[in-house]
């Protein structure tokens, strides 16, 4: 970072004047919109990881074989 | 109003008696009692909750970080627009902010100063440096010169040549009259490191001084 000036004496503000120009209610005014997506938030993100983990669970229990279906195939017994 | 801050010495220093940076008068504008920072506490805590709550710190602390902003640039309504930017800034972030033993005013300082770096990024404003006579007749006392306008003219010079990291630590504490601790913690560094870093940028300005 550059200096570009160095002033001497300058003219100091009033309190009163740098008191006129506070604007209290627009910082409100602007911080009223969310400021985190909900897309990025951390209870996206646990509802999302949570509901995948059950999907792929219970996807797992379907496309797994009965065990007594397959020990009775390999013993030679039919179902009836 | 300003109280004598006791002396200050490090072992560096102590070795360096040319320069008399142990006695120094503090602005006591910067320095909280432990009363005004449970007061702040609840503020936050409020304003956690709902951001009018903020309102008294901003009241509070609007004028110190205009200052500190308009110091630093030429500009007034870019320094009132920055300033605002701070508050909107500290309000979003609100929730991330931590009490960790030191004023809520040096979280303020820290953005102010990220928000002031950025605006001179950005080519919002000039980097300046403003200072009155009589800060420059302190310094020349702190070198234990005559104050004459010459020797005035030749600080004035040698202070155009100081790089802006060395200037940022003498505005801190010879301009603005801020403890080490206050200094440390708005450059987010320690305050015996503060204290080794102002000394040793007063010692480079000396030096510039006297060639």
């Amino acid at each position: 970072m550059e200096i570009k000036t160095i002033q001497l004496d300058r003219s100091r503000l009033s309190t009163e004047y740098i008191a006129s120009k506070q604007n209290f209610k627009q910082i409100v005014k602007c911080c009223e919109a969310p400021s985190i997506s909900p897309f990025k938030s951390p209870l996206f993100f646990g509802a999302m990881g949570l509901s995948s983990l059950t999907l792929v669970v219970l996807l797992n229990m379907n496309e797994q074989p009965n065990t007594n279906e397959v020990l009775m195939k390999d013993r030679g017994v039919e179902m009836r | 109003m300003r109280c004598v801050l006791a002396t200050v010495r490090t072992a560096s220093l102590a070795n360096k008696p040319e320069i008399k940076l142990n006695v120094m008068t503090v602005n006591p504008m910067y320095h909280q009692t432990n009363q005004r920072m449970e007061e702040e506490l609840c503020w936050i805590k409020r304003a956690k909750e709902n951001p009018e709550s903020f309102g008294p710190l901003y009241r509070r602390y609007h004028e110190q970080i205009f200052r500190y902003i308009y110091q630093r640039m030429n500009d007034e309504e870019t320094a009132f627009d920055v300033t605002s930017q701070v508050f909107m800034k500290a309000l979003n972030n609100l929730h991330r902010y931590e009490f960790r033993g030191v004023p809520f005013s040096s979280w303020l300082y820290r953005i102010a100063k990220s928000e002031l770096y950025q605006a001179f990024r950005d080519k919002k404003a000039e980097r300046t440096v403003n200072i009155d006579s009589y800060q420059l007749f302190e310094i020349i006392e702190e070198f234990d010169e005559d104050n004459t306008e010459a020797n005035k003219k030749k600080l004035f010079e040698s202070l155009s040549k100081l790089k802006e990291k060395d200037m940022q630590l003498l505005e801190l504490r010879f301009f603005e009259k801020r403890s080490f601790r206050e200094i440390g913690e708005i450059l987010d560094i320690t305050e015996n490191n503060a204290k080794v870093k102002s000394f040793r940028a007063l010692e480079k300005l000396k030096k510039i001084f006297n060639q």
